[in-house]
């Protein structure tokens, strides 16, 4: 996967949370994006910081832009299949499209009701290995999930296509891809 | 007769063969969940180097959960398969007996652990053969209690499974926890901590001297440990009441 933090116009981090080393290690950061297509860019800029094994919980209202992202987050990662929203088979695994890929899990956790349902189909066994898990609805299963997850949180903004993106990272992480600082 | 033993209900895959008690050979892999790819190679192997193939099976014994849901699966289905094409019996047993038996037999209190997500573990306390306490996922701190209830003082708890992480981690949250328990704790060494397909043939003989086996293939239940919230409801709707009609 590619690794190396790229810069672009259009992310916006809106703030940096509290941290003893909040300069070097950004835990949280907020973005907003202006539209579907920068909701796909900003996925494909967070590809960047995740590392095989990652387990990603995407949490937001209908049609907030959970499964926009993963399609940035999809494309980075040049995986070999199209992605829809798993809504209805709950978890789409996409391999990746060329050696040495990682693959990405891609959960869509809306139809189940805690994390004792997420364990009695079977799903946590598909979580955690070396590629990465991206759970839409992920906090449904929370319980159930690592300790250590990076945690997307969707909030509609000001104008309709506008959405605020707060990202918190595990631990000793940084979001690599900083954007065009607002501050 | 001739039985094959199975484990795929967690992260290690166990196949054995015996001829009546005596256990001619077992294959064991930790490879992760790749039972899928890894059991039925495994079978064949195991059997060929016995000079046997599966239409020589008189019984197949089956670890039946709880664990892994899609290595139940697996094992179920394949042992069914297996089974009815040879024309033979097949019994269950649950893998925290099986596994309780894989660490160390004899009278000892044994408590198996598998990992159950969430800070749980599926459990049980056995004292021998007797089981102790009921088989449930369970927090760290309900199961030593319940494990306390029913201990004498002082005695000795083997504990054992790929749940002992689990167990440890809380232990070590809470440092004065270990002292202040009436039991005393022995881990089971990281070679008896996973199921052994040897011991799943030995209680499957046991249930069957015992008269208390079920054997016909296709009434193998699996032992998932944890509902889903739809079985859930149906149970508490009175089971099989307003079971959805076939259409």
């Amino acid at each position: 996967m590619r690794r190396s933090p790229v810069i672009e116009r259009g992310f916006c981090p809106l703030s940096r949370g509290a941290g003893r080393n909040e300069r070097a290690m950004p835990k949280e950061m907020t973005y907003k994006t202006r539209s579907p297509e920068e909701t796909f860019d900003l996925g494909v800029r967070l590809a960047s910081s995740f590392l095989p094994g990652d387990v990603v919980i995407l949490a937001g209202s209908l049609g907030a832009g959970k499964t926009a992202l993963v399609h940035g987050i999809a494309s980075a990662m040049k995986v070999k299949s199209h992605v829809s929203s798993p809504t209805f088979t709950l978890l789409h695994i996409h391999l990746p499209g060329r050696e040495g890929g990682i693959a990405l899990h891609h959960f869509d956790l809306y139809r189940l009701e805690d994390a004792d349902d997420f364990v009695a189909n079977g799903l946590d066994e598909y979580v955690g290995g070396d590629w990465v898990s991206a759970l839409e609805w992920g906090d449904r299963a929370r319980k159930a999930l690592p300790e250590e997850v990076i945690e997307i949180d969707i909030r509609y903004g000001q104008d309709p296509q506008e959405r605020l993106f707060t990202i918190r990272m595990p631990d000793g992480r940084r979001i690599e891809s900083t954007g065009r600082s607002c501050q | 007769m001739i039985v094959l033993g199975v484990d795929t209900s967690g992260r290690t895959l166990s196949v054995a063969v015996a001829r009546g008690g005596q256990l001619l050979g077992e294959y064991s892999l930790a490879l992760g969940y790749r039972h899928s790819v890894t059991f039925q190679p495994a079978v064949d192997e195991l059997l060929s180097r016995c000079d046997l193939t599966v239409r020589d099976v008189g019984l197949f014994a089956v670890a039946a959960g709880p664990g892994s849901f899609t290595g139940i699966r697996i094992g179920l289905a394949a042992v069914q398969a297996m089974a009815y094409a040879a024309g033979a019996q097949a019994v269950g047993v649950s893998s925290l007996r099986a596994l309780a038996r894989s660490s160390r037999g004899g009278k000892c209190l044994t408590a198996p652990l598998v990992d159950a997500r969430g800070g749980r573990v599926f459990s049980t306390l056995y004292r021998g053969s007797r089981q102790l306490i009921e088989e449930g996922p369970r927090k760290i701190g309900d199961l030593l209690m319940e494990i306390a209830a029913v201990v004498g003082q002082n005695e000795k708890v083997l504990v054992t499974g790929d749940g002992i992480f689990v167990w440890e981690e809380a232990l070590a949250r809470d440092p004065g926890l270990a002292g202040r328990l009436p039991f005393e704790m022995d881990y089971a060494s990281s070679a008896f901590r996973c199921i052994r397909a040897s011991a799943v043939i030995e209680l499957a003989l046991e249930d069957l001297a015992g008269g208390v086996a079920v054997t016909d293939p296709f009434r193998l239940e699996a032992r998932y440990g944890i509902d889903s919230s739809a079985e859930r409801a149906r149970h508490q709707r009175g089971s099989g009441e307003n079971e959805v009609e076939a259409t």
